[in-house]
């Protein structure tokens, strides 16, 4: 489904990211860890298009999108749960979701249905549906950013860092959440520090460290290796 | 006569707050100051004034035809002045604003002369006695279109979904595009809606005043910067209540304060407001990005 492909990038002459190859199937939860600076919100930025890759491509759905405006790979059926959320903090829960949904020309009875199932899915972004974003807790602009990914109606979420500044046992809500999309056959992408939490929920995962991939494999081998285990999960 | 003073007060100031609006709504898109958006007044009200004299219209398709006009020169003013230089310094653009600016400036005092001119009598102006009030057409049609365009423009942005991508494209431009929205195109559609407003601002103007220079988009453009912060940077009922009170301001300190004081007096009340509330009236807290 998405395809990278020996993709190196540059801010300037800095090198962030180093002949990365990674693939994400139907279907499939793959977690991509890495430390800070290790290049993982380039790695997504550079899916989406804000970053040009100096070599390599990205392909989704077989076809090249390397290159292209981010609203056009957008429009091809990729969602995005950005880096510190980044809800619009002047526009009200409402418009917020609306604005997950403006790509989709399928029309509104389908988009309201979409709207009804996020309010059941987030109970609480429906009594503050007229609030505006930035009055919102933490937690609450988080199941925002989730909930206006998801009114994409999308192919596949990218999502960079959910767990970031929730408190953990928000941070432990929010992944069985995830884990119960990815169950519902959503294709989830998932950049992450936090190795145990989602290695416990992904089939694949691949290790970034200092702009290249030092490992990859199954959940649960990438969990059993021992450099994760130090590296990690303090082991 | 309060009341008076009141009804030309608000005249004037929808006048300033057609223009501010437009004004604001660029701004708070580009996070962007567009110094020749006083320019594009300027030129709406001598397109206006021209179209009266030679082609002899009437006011309104005058007004709609100077409205065309600086809606096309909108449009060519951002891919001239601002889509070249988005990846430059953030001065940049303030420069080559400035440059639209003078060019447009000096173009209009060589073709059209820079001798104040104003619309024919032939405008007949009837009055209205309302017990000890006087309105007259004029007052009704300024007031009237004024806030006519200012509450199409209300709707266009809070009800339909291009108005909402407006609003998003204005907070955050790279979250904006995340939501699959061409950023480009909502920029040059700003640009289009504001400069065609301050078209009609120009044109309204003009026919309140009787005097076009080429000079008064300088001085009225400076006005309506000081709106838009008076306001609150880039926030469209901050400019539409910001023009409504600068207005309000000259009029009545002509009134009883003194005629030859008239802007110091408005911009002291201003600097004094913006003390009290250094964010502008309906500004918004600044808070840091992520």
């Amino acid at each position: 489904m998405l395809e990278l492909v020996e993709v190196t990038t540059h801010y300037g002459p800095l090198r962030i990211l180093h002949r990365v190859s990674l693939e994400v199937r139907a279907g499939e939860m793959v977690v991509l860890l890495g430390g800070n600076a290790a290049g993982k919100s380039t790695t997504i930025l550079t899916i989406l298009g804000a970053v040009k890759p100096t070599s390599g491509s990205v392909s989704f759905n077989g076809e090249a999108i390397t290159g292209l405006p981010t609203e056009q790979i957008i429009r091809r059926g990729i969602a995005l749960v950005p880096e510190a959320r980044r809800i619009f903090r002047r526009l009200s829960v409402r418009e917020n979701l609306a604005l997950g949904a403006y790509r989709r020309r399928d029309g509104k009875d389908a988009i309201g249905a979409d709207l009804e199932l996020v309010y059941s899915l987030f109970p609480r972004l429906k009594e503050r549906e007229r609030q505006l974003g930035g009055t919102l807790s933490g937690g609450e602009q988080q199941m925002l950013a989730l909930g206006r990914a998801l009114m994409a109606r999308p192919q596949l979420i990218l999502m960079d860092e959910p767990s970031m500044g929730l408190a953990p046992a928000l941070v432990e809500q929010l992944f069985e959440l995830i884990a119960t999309l990815h169950r519902r056959g959503l294709s989830i992408f998932l950049v992450e520090q936090n190795a145990n939490l989602s290695l416990s929920i992904a089939d694949r995962a691949y290790v970034l460290q200092q702009g290249s991939i030092v490992l990859s494999g199954t959940a649960a081998e990438v969990l059993a290796n021992d450099q994760i285990q130090r590296a990690y999960l303090g082991a | 006569m309060f009341l008076q003073q009141l009804i030309n007060g608000l005249m004037l100031g929808s006048t300033y707050s057609l223009l501010a609006i437009g004004y604001a709504l660029v701004s708070g898109v580009l996070d962007l100051v567009h110094i020749a958006h006083g320019e594009v007044f300027m030129l709406g009200a001598f397109i206006g004034l021209q179209l009266v004299l030679f082609a002899k219209v009437n006011f309104f398709v005058a007004m709609l035809g100077a409205m065309t006009a600086t809606l096309v020169l909108g449009i060519f003013i951002e891919r001239a002045a601002f889509r070249p230089l988005q990846k430059g310094d953030f001065l940049s653009p303030l420069i080559s604003t400035l440059g639209v600016a003078l060019i447009l400036q000096e173009f209009a005092r060589n073709v059209f002369g820079a001798h104040p001119v104003g619309f024919p009598a032939s405008f007949q102006i009837k009055s209205y006695q309302l017990g000890f009030l006087t309105v007259s057409t004029l007052h009704l049609i300024i007031i009237g279109l004024a806030f006519a365009m200012m509450a199409a423009l209300h709707l266009f942005l809070t009800r339909t979904t291009f108005g909402l991508a407006t609003r998003a494209t204005a907070e955050n431009a790279l979250t904006a595009r995340f939501m699959g929205i061409n950023v480009n195109v909502v920029v040059v559609a700003t640009f289009a809606i504001a400069s065609a407003m301050a078209g009609a601002a120009g044109v309204l103007l003009g026919l309140a005043y009787n005097a076009i220079t080429p000079v008064m988009g300088t001085q009225i453009g400076l006005k309506a910067l000081a709106i838009i912060v008076l306001g609150g940077f880039g926030n469209i009922t901050g400019a539409m209540a910001g023009g409504i009170i600068l207005g309000l301001l000259e009029v009545m300190s002509v009134a009883y304060v003194s005629s030859t004081y008239r802007d110091a007096f408005s911009f002291g009340i201003i600097m004094l407001i913006l003390i009290i509330r250094p964010t502008g009236l309906f500004g918004h807290r600044v808070h840091s990005e992520q």
